[in-house]
């Protein structure tokens, strides 16, 4: 046992720095402030809602949480289709609770962006308006049951390659949403898988119709990361926004999910995809950036009846708006 | 890599170890904007309550007084014996909506055996190093803060005592 009394004490000064206090305090000027704010912020360091920022943070934060809520609200949408169509009664639960989820996290990414500024009626505003994006992968229509496997399976792996990446983002209430998020998509992506092994143990019909889904997903899933970008040019990367380019994202996922579509019998719809031991990369078709551009403007296949879906409900949900915020008043 | 797919859905699966704690690793407790009061203490500023717009398609209840939603701080304990840990928040027009809120957002799964929903502007913060953590030696408060080795061998120099071996309880009294 140590002897307490052989300790020697340990009385450092107090340094602020390490004990997370803002070096850019409001003494300084703005130049002062933004260099400071950013070498806390190259240096791994958080930021939390109260603290000083910069605009271009701010903007590029609220821009980036927005787009990722956006998604998550309209994500949902693909898949509500199928609720009154599910399989089993087992499948629709998994489903409806899928969806609820989907909600939620919209929820709390509405409220992150929030609090940086932005009323959640502006931003429903805007997206209904088309002037803020959601994911291209929730332009397109779901035909099939297999879609649904496809889309809570691979868009949901996609997607979950990029966010837990996001963990670790710079702005604190961002990353701590992310790591609740990340823990309920995993029972999706398990959800999905299911769905589909499910269907490839079945009959010929059933194992066409995943490879049907498949052929049609694959091209939106290579465009759902974005196209290259110079690494020393993004910006949400050098604010550590975000921690990954779009490139390193889609390696992530060809290397984790190739072999296990492979396994199910499923061929990829793409004769260049191979893994190159020299590169230590996937090669794979370039994808379709016109494509990925039409469809996130809202030109996409189902762009514009997903928006009107969502300005009806608005309009129909507007007297619960109205009820929860009136004045309580006697029942007689 | 390969097999690193299969870990990335176990860490999730995990979650109660993962996610959640992901939700309070700021020691943070308020996600907004603030102002500093003259002595420090940090008020949370609301950002103004939201004021909610009566929507498109025209209300049932014309004239009926429009109220404000705002936001409810919520906190968690994961089982029981844990500390409450700070796991996001709602908005909500009134203390039973957010309560009912929180329940939907943060035990939907049953990962939460109690929480506290908080009006964000009933928290008080004071996060003003120079009160939390004066630059004055305060050694004195902590077990660190007194060595007296070279003073306890004096004392018992001066006493003729030598010092006592492991596990000697002394001399019996008598």
């Amino acid at each position: 046992m140590t002897d307490p009394l052989a300790l020697e004490p340990v009385l450092t000064p107090r340094d602020h720095a390490d004990s997370g206090a803002r070096p850019w305090n409001e003494d300084l000027s703005h130049d002062e402030r933004f260099t400071l704010f950013e070498a806390h912020v190259r240096a791994s360091g958080k930021i939390e809602p109260n603290d000083w920022m910069p605009d271009e943070y701010r903007t590029a934060v609220l821009r980036f949480v927005e787009m990722h809520a956006n998604s998550e609200l309209m994500g949902v949408l693909p898949e509500r289709e199928w609720i009154m169509r599910a399989p089993t009664l087992k499948r629709k639960l998994a489903l409806t609770a899928k969806v609820q989820d989907e909600v939620g996290h919209a929820q709390l990414l509405y409220r992150v962006a929030e609090d940086l500024g932005k009323p959640r009626e502006a931003m429903f505003d805007d997206l209904l308006a088309g002037r803020t994006k959601f994911h291209n992968v929730f332009h397109y229509p779901t035909r099939t049951w297999a879609d649904i496997g496809i889309i809570a399976w691979l868009v949901d792996a996609a997607a979950i390659v990029a966010q837990q990446a996001l963990r670790d983002s710079s702005y604190g209430p961002y990353a701590r949403t992310m790591q609740k998020i990340c823990w309920e998509e995993s029972v999706h992506i398990m959800h999905g898988r299911d769905v589909v092994v499910t269907l490839m143990t079945g009959s010929d019909t059933q194992r066409a119709m995943v490879q049907e889904a498949l052929d049609r997903w694959w091209g939106p899933l290579m465009q759902m990361h974005g196209p290259r970008s110079d690494r020393t040019k993004d910006r949400d990367l050098h604010w550590r926004i975000k921690a990954k380019t779009s490139e390193e994202l889609r390696q992530e996922f060809l290397t984790i999910y190739v072999p296990r579509i492979l396994e199910l019998g499923l061929v990829i719809p793409d004769r260049e995809l191979a893994f190159d031991d020299a590169t230590g990369e996937w090669r794979y078709t370039d994808p379709d950036w016109t494509e990925l551009r039409t469809v996130v403007t809202n030109h996409g296949p189902m762009s514009e009846e997903r928006l009107e879906f969502r300005r009806m409900n608005r309009a129909a949900t507007a007297w619960v708006r109205t009820a929860i915020l009136a004045e309580p008043r006697a029942v007689a | 890599m390969t097999d690193n797919g299969e870990r990335m859905i176990d860490e999730g699966e995990r979650g109660t170890d993962n996610g959640e704690r992901g939700t309070d690793n700021g020691d943070h407790t308020t996600d907004n904007g603030g102002h500093t009061t003259d002595n420090g203490e940090r008020m949370i500023d609301e950002g103004g309550p939201v004021v909610a717009d009566p929507g498109i398609g025209s209300s049932d209840q014309p004239g009926e007084p429009a109220g404000t939603l705002e936001p409810y701080e919520v906190f968690r304990q994961e089982k029981d014996g844990d500390p409450m840990r700070h796991g996001g928040n709602v908005m909500a027009p009134d203390a039973e909506l957010a309560l009912h809120y929180a329940r939907e957002m943060f035990s939907r799964r049953g990962e939460s055996t109690r929480l506290w929903v908080v009006r964000r502007a009933d928290i008080r913060v004071i996060e003003d190093l120079d009160l939390l953590q004066p630059p004055l030696d305060r050694s004195f408060k902590k077990p660190g803060g007194y060595v007296m080795r070279d003073k306890l061998t004096a004392a018992r120099d001066r006493a003729g005592m030598a010092k006592p071996k492991a596990r000697d309880r002394g001399t019996p009294l008598v």
